[in-house]
This record gives structure tokens, sequence and C-alpha cells, in this order.
């Protein structure tokens, strides 16, 4: 049977009406898609390599050329091309960022369902984990632990190193948030009638809680990502990212080092700055239209409801 | 009691008079919330207004108010308070006969009550609003007030959490009676409650009216409540008026369809079953959409008793010729006699 | 007429813990209970409709969430066409065979529905979970003829839909179908139509009878409006403060009502004519937390009639002849 779809299609169809309508959420949209075409199509957009030098007709590199000179955003201080550079980077940093960001979100919902929805001790534990995640201050904890990683020369990438610091410890606020949220569910009367036909947990939670919180998680992962980028982009400035694969922050960590400011070589440090502000500023946008946009309908009852009637009266009367 | 419906005729406390409001919707339709709708109230008496849930009965109310959202216009008819055109007033003059001359209290007031002031606040609060008193008058009259409804002094001070949804709703009289108003509007006042706690706020309504010699119009669905409290029944359908008369004739002699299938449908404890597994009677369909109304009568495509002519005509109002000259007015094909003078 | 008996509650207790301030724990003070159910028997038979009627509170919705096991009862015997429940031993049946037997109808149609599944998946949701389903056109078959039993014709229309596309009472049509899909030999109705207008609580009462009479299922209908009693209940029990204080044949409790309870809440009941407007017996008051109990009859505070003795003996239902029992000291 096909019907089912029909109704997902109905439901596509009316959440894009209302979308279109909304003109930051499009904002956010446009600025993320850019970023990950942009990615996507690097090879297309550039005939250079990351790391190839571009040199002059005597073959000398061609060291801090301003845009004027080369390229549309000049070369860097090894005579690389920063907008081949930029296009690339853009793959790395939103690579680890939305990795992080799932991983994140994934163990984030988990915690915030289990506890929420057993309740009792299993929520008692999980909440004790998430509490001390959440009163340690996270950057310290990840540049000790990525420095650590490291140390051990454990041949392990230093991106997936990132990766997995920032998203196995960012999760704290999204298991909260869902708890919350799975706590008021679970009280309501379907979750009731679903027990009271037999259902076991599993079903329970996968039939009638997930859907519920479905539109929440996909906004607070879109929230999630702008931060897991923000984060990737601090840690990599401070040189903990992947030297031979350059991400937006390890190219701020480059133009630092090299003295880029002092040279006055703005070419080098803005775009992958404006980068960054770029993307995290799309998610958010996208983020909290969609949390405003998603956000289970309030159902009244007739014959229950003055709310309308009296929020009139107060408003016409004195 | 006789045809009390020429405006000004000195008798009424309020007359509403062809009275037709329109709600403007988000899809750009209009939607005809009350069309023509007459009715009138005299000093002391008890009014019910019932039909299903949507059939216009708040907004009757919030029409005779000048309460409508801003969505809502009154586009035709006259409201009469003691042969005062309430409709070609200021809204500052409005002001002046809310509270003072007509209180309300609204559908689910009770529940809406703020959860973080203590009640005799919110009632005195209520009344300081109408500028009429001072603080420690205003103090006083709560205190009069609490006793009118039954609310031992000593609960004065509870927060709503703290009260039974009967004691909320006895707050509500109470915040209504404020400025002691010659009519009340109750909305609904007893559907969250139960029978006996029902009854309680029944009674208290019946003895304040008997005290205070107040006028009340009684919105509600239940048809047993409005027998048990009205002289005087409205039967509203889709926003008009089915069926309008002294409660004894419209419950003992209903001549309106809708209103015997509405009678019929009750279940009824006094009226128990003939045999055993009786079913009760229904009214199939659902009531009109109002931004999509039948032609002809607005009840015709679930009458059973329908004819040709329902679904072309709009039927008016006719007078029931009961001899004794009691009030009795319907609006259906079925009775053919002449038609109300305007 | 000895009909198999579907349901014996022998004695059923629900206790509810008060939260204990830190306080009170310090001070030992015993701990507070919420005795919502307080020694509660009775029994459906076959095919028979019982009402359970009482004000709000006094733990009629307890009742039916114990009995389908969303509550753990804290003390007495349900039994389910006379075996236990979730026992070990091989004579019980388990949770889930029980909620499949039984189901469950409740109040909120507004609530009671995932406002996120559609028509289909709400109806066929207890065929899955029960795993009865052969393939999907027989889901779809089960699905369709329980729509249309319900009384939404033609199914096809419904079935894509979602709660919020649907008025109350088509709502609570789903529910009922949702329910009946797995013919079941129990149905418990908690106040199926207290929220819905009066046109539509009269098509879902007829609807109720009319499953009733087709399939033989049982119904435990709770409600607290009188009213509706009478037309399709075999059997009425009245409930105040967590017990039965009265029950007999409908017909019977309702012309010759012995508990004083009963007496006042059967004259609170409006009739739908002005002519019959009588003198009611109301009760000051509302009914008090069932945290502490009055001594003896704990109705007393309240009654119009008590005596003395009343507040020294706790009464218990007494038999009356033809099955009408009542729980006061008056009752002979
Ligand atoms: N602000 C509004 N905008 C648009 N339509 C409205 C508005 N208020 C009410 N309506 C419509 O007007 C009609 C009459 O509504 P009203 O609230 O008066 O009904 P009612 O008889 O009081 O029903 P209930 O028993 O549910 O309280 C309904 O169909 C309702 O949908
Ligand atoms: N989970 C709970 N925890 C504590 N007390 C409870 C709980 N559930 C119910 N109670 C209490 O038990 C008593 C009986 O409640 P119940 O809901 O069974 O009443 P009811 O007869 O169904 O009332 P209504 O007509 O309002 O639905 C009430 O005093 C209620 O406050
Ligand atoms: S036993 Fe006494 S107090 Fe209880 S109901 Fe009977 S008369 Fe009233
Ligand atoms: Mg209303
Ligand atoms: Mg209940």
């Amino acid at each position: 049977m096909n019907e089912s779809s029909t109704p997902f299609k109905r439901h596509l169809r009316d959440f894009w009406i209302a979308f279109r309508r909304n003109k930051l959420g499009l904002l956010g949209g446009f600025l993320v898609l850019t970023a990950i075409i942009l990615a996507l199509f690097a090879p297309l957009l550039t005939p250079y390599q990351p790391t190839e030098v571009i040199r002059d007709e005597k073959g000398r590199g061609l060291t801090f050329a301003p845009p004027s000179v080369h390229g549309p955003l000049g070369t860097d201080d090894a005579g690389r091309d920063v907008w081949t550079q930029l296009i690339y980077g853009a793959r790395i940093s939103l690579t680890v960022g939305f990795m992080a960001g799932f991983i994140a979100m994934f163990v984030g919902s988990l915690f915030g369902i289990l506890a929420g929805y057993f309740g009792g001790r299993v929520d008692n534990l999980l909440m004790r984990i998430t509490d001390v995640l959440l009163v340690i201050p996270d950057l310290p904890l990840m540049l000790v632990l990525v420095a650590t990683v490291r140390q051990m020369e454990l041949n392990i990438s230093p991106l997936v190193v990132l990766t997995a610091v920032i998203g196995l410890l960012y999760w704290t606020s999204t298991a909260r948030l869902i708890r919350s949220q799975v706590l008021t569910i679970k009280e309501r009367q379907f979750v009731d009638r679903a027990r009271a036909i037999g259902a076991g947990h599993m079903h329970i939670i996968r039939k009638h809680i997930l859907p519920q919180i479905m539109p929440l998680i996909v906004a607070n992962t879109v929230l999630v990502l702008s931060i897991a980028i923000l984060i990737e982009s601090g840690l990599a400035f401070l040189g903990l990212g992947d030297p031979t694969k350059p991400s937006w922050g390890t190219m701020l960590n480059f133009a630092f080092d090299r003295s880029a400011i002092t040279n006055g070589a703005w070419w080098f440090y803005l775009p992958p700055g404006l980068a960054i502000v770029w993307v995290s500023l799309g998610c958010v946008l996208l983020g909290n239209v969609l949390e405003e946009m998603l956000n289970p309908r309030l159902t009244g009852h007739h014959l229950e409801d003055g709310q309308s009637m009296i929020a009139v009266s107060g408003k016409r009367s004195e | 009691m006789t045809d009390a419906l020429r405006p000004g005729s000195g008798q009424a406390l309020l007359s509403a008079r062809h009275l037709t409001t329109e709600f403007h919707l988000a899809d750009k339709t209009v939607a005809r919330a009350l069309e023509d709708v007459s009715f009138d109230v005299l000093p002391g008496q008890t009014v019910g207004l019932v039909g299903e849930s949507g059939c216009g009965k708040t907004t009757t109310l919030m029409s005779v108010m000048r309460l409508l959202p801003s969505n809502g216009r009154i586009t035709a008819g006259n409201v009469y308070f003691n042969g005062n055109d309430l409709l070609a007033l200021s809204e500052r003059d409005m002001r002046a006969h809310r509270w003072k001359d007509m209180a309300i209290i609204f559908q689910g007031a009770m529940n809406a009550l703020n959860p973080v002031l203590r009640i005799g606040d919110q009632i005195r609060e209520a009344i300081l609003l109408h500028d009429l008193m001072d603080r420690a008058a205003a103090d006083r009259r709560v205190d009069e007030l609490l006793e009118l409804v039954g609310i031992p002094r000593g609960r004065r001070d509870q927060y709503p959490h703290q009260y039974s949804g009967g004691m909320r709703q006895r707050a509500m009289i109470a915040m209504a009676l404020a400025c002691s108003p010659d009519l009340l509007f109750a909305d609904e006042p007893t559907t969250a409650l139960d029978v006996m706690i029902q009854a309680q706020v029944l009674e208290l309504l019946k003895e304040i009216q008997k005290k205070l010699g107040l006028a009340i119009v009684l919105v509600t669905h239940d048809l047993g409540v409005v027998a048990e409290m009205c002289d005087t029944v409205v039967v509203m359908y889709g926003g008009k008026v089915a069926e309008y008369g002294s409660a004894e004739l419209v419950y003992n002699q209903p001549q309106h369809p809708y209103t015997q299938r509405l009678l019929e449908s009750f279940p009824d404890l006094n009226r128990p079953p003939d045999s055993a597994n009786r079913d009760l009677a229904t009214i199939p369909g659902t009531p009109p959409r109002l931004n999509a109304l039948p032609p002809g009568c607005r009840f015709s495509p679930r009458c059973h008793m329908s004819m040709d002519v329902c679904a072309q005509v709009t039927p008016g109002k006719v007078n029931v010729s009961t001899g004794s000259g009691v009030l009795h007015q319907v609006a259906c094909h079925l009775l053919n006699e002449q038609e109300i003078n305007k | 007429m000895s009909a198999e008996l579907i349901l014996e509650v022998r004695n059923l207790y629900k206790h509810f813990p008060m939260r204990q301030s830190l306080l009170n724990m310090f001070r030992r003070r015993r701990q507070e209970v919420v005795r919502a159910v307080d020694g509660v028997s009775f029994e459906i038979k076959k095919g028979e409709v019982l009402a359970l009627v009482g004000e709000s509170g006094c733990g009629k919705t307890t009742i039916a969430r114990t009995l389908i096991g969303l509550e753990k009862a804290t003390g007495g015997e349900i039994l389910f066409k006379g075996q236990g429940v979730g026992g070990d031993d091989d004579t019980s049946i388990s949770l889930k065979k029980l909620r499949q037997r039984a189901q469950v109808v409740f109040q909120d149609p507004y609530e009671s529905l995932n406002p996120r599944a559609t028509i289909y998946d709400i109806v066929s949701e207890p065929l899955v979970v029960h795993d009865l389903i052969k393939d999907d056109q027989d889901r779809h078959e089960r699905v369709k003829r329980a729509l249309e039993e319900a009384g939404l014709r033609p199914a096809d229309d419904y079935l894509l839909r979602y709660p919020h596309e649907l008025s109350g009472g088509q709502r609570q049509r789903v529910v009922i179908a949702g329910a009946m899909v797995l013919d079941p030999e129990l149905l418990l109705a908690d106040e199926p139509v207290s929220m819905l207008d009066v046109s539509i609580r009269a098509e879902i009462l007829n609807l109720l009878n009319a499953l009733r009479r087709s399939r033989g299922v049982s119904i435990l209908f709770i409600t607290h409006d009188l009213g509706t009693v009478g037309y399709f209940a075999d059997r009425l029990a009245v409930m105040y403060l967590g017990r039965i204080v009265e029950v007999g044949p409908t017909a019977e409790v309702l012309k010759n009502p012995q508990h004083p309870y009963t007496k006042a809440l059967l004259s609170v009941v409006p009739a739908a004519n002005p002519k019959q407007r009588r003198k009611m017996v109301i009760l000051s008051g509302e009914t008090p937390n069932p945290i502490n109990l009055p001594s003896g009859c704990r109705f007393h505070p309240r009654c119009p009639v008590a005596m003395e003795a009343c507040r020294a003996t706790d009464p218990s239902l007494v038999e009356l002849g033809k099955g009408h029992q009542a729980a006061c000291l008056l009752a002979k």
C-alpha cells in the first residue's frame, strides 16, 4: 500500500508553504545551503589544489598576493590560493561540524528519551552523568582531551578525534531539553491508551514519543550544528586541527601564526572568519524558525477553553 | 407577557433586535456567526440560550456586551438597554454600562484566574478597575461579595489552586456582581462541574437573583439546566434563532424540528425508556460551516421534516398561536402563519 | 439466568502515597495516602452494562486504570473470566492478554489520539501490537470494518486523516473503533460522552448500545451524569469517596434509591422540562479529599439524615433483595 506516503507528502507540502513565508528561515536556509554547495562542488569551482603553490612567471611562489593580483581572494604566506583553501576548508569544517553535531544529537536524544520515559533510577543515573558534564567547562576539557589523545600517538586522524570529542561532550543541553519534553508527552492520554492496548516500551517510544519530539530534535540538531562548527573552529584555531587538511579554523590559525594581520593580508584571515559566521548564523536562523514552526500545535476543547475569550475581554474592556 | 418584541416598549431591560455579526477569517472569507437574532430580557427574568457548540451563543453575548474580538463586526441590528441603543454609544459610554449595568461570567473563566494572586485580591482588583470606590471600601465590598456567594471569609486569602471548581465559579460570580449589575450573563457556568456542584452553583444564582432582583442570561448546551432555571428560552441553530418562547411552551410543545430532536436526544432521567435499550433520537449530520451556509433554512440538510421549499427560502419568524398570548416564536416553514411585523 | 462472569473485582484498594515533606519525614510522621479506591467489589456478567456513577474525585477513573493495569492495585483481587491477572500460576492470564480482551475508552477524545498518527495507524495499532494481522490487505479490511461499525462511513474517507481534522464526536468514534477492532469482551468506558455536545452524546451512547447488542461486549460505563444511565445500563453502582455505597438493577435503584447519597444525587439531575422542577437535595460542600476519611460512615458529615450512630459505625453493603444493596445504617 502506498497510502502511507500521502499524508507525509501532505505534511511536507504544508510545511513548505508555511516555511516559504518566513523570511528569516529562508535566509538561514540560503546561508547553510550555499556553504554546503560550495563544499560539495569545490573541485569544480577552482583549478587549483588547496596545497598547490601559485607561481608567477618567474616560477617564484606568489606569497601574500592580494585579490587584485591573484584570484578572487589572493594567496597566503606560502603562495597557496585562499579561495581554494576556503572551499576545501568548508568540506572539513562542515564535515566535522555535522558529524559532531549528529553524534551530540543522537547521544542527547537517547539519554533524554530514556531518562524521561523510564524515569526513576534510569533517570537519576543519566541525569547525574549529564550534570557532571554540564558543570565541567566544555572548552578546557575538550582541549585537554584532544591534546591527550594526540600525545598518545594512536595514529587516529586528528579530525576524527575532534569530531568524537565534540560529539561526545556537547549533548547535555539537548538531553535536558528532550527529557523535559518527553516527561510531558508521557503523561498524555494517548500514551496511556497505547499502554492500555498492550503496547510495549519500544513500540510506545517509536510510535508515540518520537513523532512528537522529532520536530524538536530536528530544530535542535540544526542549532547544535552551528555550535559544533564554532567549537571545531575554535579548537582548530588553537592548533588542534589537522594541518594537512585545513579547515576554516586551521586557516585562521595559519593566518595568525604567519602574521597575516601585521602584514595587512586581510584576504587571508577575513574569508574564513566570515565563512564561520555565515554558516553558524544560517544554522541559528534556520534552527529557530524550525523550532517555532514544528512545535506541536496546542489544541484545546470547545467546552473548556475560555482563554481566547478572556484575552478578548482583557484587551477590550478597560 | 405578551409580545414584548417591540423596542422601547418600556418593559424589557435588554432587547436585541435583528442582531447580525460577522467574523473576518484568515482565508479572507466572512463567516456570518449571527443573523437576525432578536430576544428580550425582562427585569428579574432568566433567559436561556441553548444550542450546539458553535451555534453562536457566546458570540451573542459578546455582541451585546460589545466585546467582540478584533475580527468581529456587528453589521446590523440594535441592542437596547433600558431603551438606550448600546450600539450607538461611544466606547467610553459603553464602558460605563459594562459591569455596572450588565456583567458577564466568561466561558471557562474560572480556569483562567491568575494563579499567583489571592482570590480576594483578584476580586478587589476587578472592583478598583471600575473606579467606583477607594481601596478600603473595595475591601469591605469584597467581604460582602464573598459572603453573598457563600465563600467563607477565611478563604479570602487563598490562591486559585486551593479552590475547587465550584468555589472558583463562586468567586467568578462574586467578581461579576462587584458593581451591582442589573443583568448578568453567565456563559456555560456549570459545564466543567459535576452534578452536585452544578446544583450548588445554580442554586446560588437563583438565590442571588431573588435577593438582588437580577436578570440572568444563561448560556448552556445542557437542556436540563435551562429547564431548571429559565423562564424564557432561545434555541439557536447556526447563528439564527430557531425557536423562542416561554420555557413551558418550548419544552412541552416544541414546534421547530430542531428543538424537537434536541429534546428527544437528551437523556433524561425522569423520562426513562419504556422498554430497556431503546435508542435515543439523534440529529444526523453536523452543524453548518458558517462561511458556507446552505441556502434556505440552515437546518434543512439535517431536518427530518424538510420539504422542497426549505432548501430555497429562508423561513421567517412566526408566532405560534397559543390563545393565551404567551410568547412563542418559531422560524420554520412547517408553521405558516402570518409573519411577525418587523 | 446465570450468565458467565466476565469480571470480578474483590476488595480492590488503590492508595496513592502523598509526597512527604522533609520535615514530616524527620518527625517520623506516618506516610499519608490518598485513598482513591478503598475496598470496592463488583462483578460484570457477559453482555452486561454496569454504570459507575459518583462525584468528581470519588475514584471512578482510578478503578478503570487499575483494572487495565495502568495502576498497580494496593490490595484486592481482579479476576478476568475467573482468572487472575499477571500471576505466576497457570490459572492467571498475562497483562498483555488482558489488554487484548479488555479495552479502554478514555474521557477526552481530544487527548486520547496521537496527533501525529493517521486514523488508519491509530485503529490498526492494537492489531499490530498483538501481532494479529496476516497482511496489509487483512489489516486494511479490518480497520475499515471497525470504522464502519463505529459509524464512520465511508471508512476510506477517514483512513488518511489526522485527529485534528475530525470533530469531537468523530474522534470518539475512532477511539471506539480502535477498541472494538480487537473484538474485546470487556469495554471500560471512562466518561465517554461527557466532553461531547448533547446531540453527539446521544449518537455515541447509541453506538455503544448497538455494539453491546451485536457483539455481546460487557461494558463498565463510568459517568457522573445520571441522566445517561437509565438509557442503557443494566446495573448501577454509586460511588462515594472510594467505596460503592449502593448497587443494584438500574431501574430499581433509580426508582427506589436507598442510600441518602444516591437520593441526593438523583434529586439534583435537572429534568428537561420546566414542569418537572422539584425539590433538590443539595449537599453542601465538596467531596472531601480522600486523605483524612471521616470516622464511621464516610458520608456522615454531608448526610442530611445522619444519626449519632453514623459517626461510629462504618456500614457495609446490605442486601435489600433482587441484588439491590446499600451501605447505610438506615437501609433495611
Ligand atoms: N474570533 C472569531 N473568529 C472567527 N470565527 C469565530 C470567532 N469567534 C467565534 N467564531 C465562530 O463563530 C461561531 C459561533 O461561535 P460561538 O463561540 O459563539 O459559539 P458557541 O455557541 O458559544 O459555542 P460553544 O458551545 O462551543 O461555546 C463558531 O462557528 C465559531 O467558529
Ligand atoms: N496519580 C495519582 N496520585 C495521587 N492521587 C491521585 C492520583 N490519581 C488520582 N488521585 C486521586 O484519587 C482520587 C480519585 O481520582 P479519580 O481520578 O479516580 O476520580 P474520578 O472519580 O475519576 O473523578 P472525575 O469525575 O473528576 O474524573 C482523587 O482525589 C485524586 O486526586
Ligand atoms: S449511614 Fe448515616 S450518614 Fe451514612 S448515609 Fe446512612 S444515614 Fe447518612
Ligand atoms: Mg461559547
Ligand atoms: Mg475520572
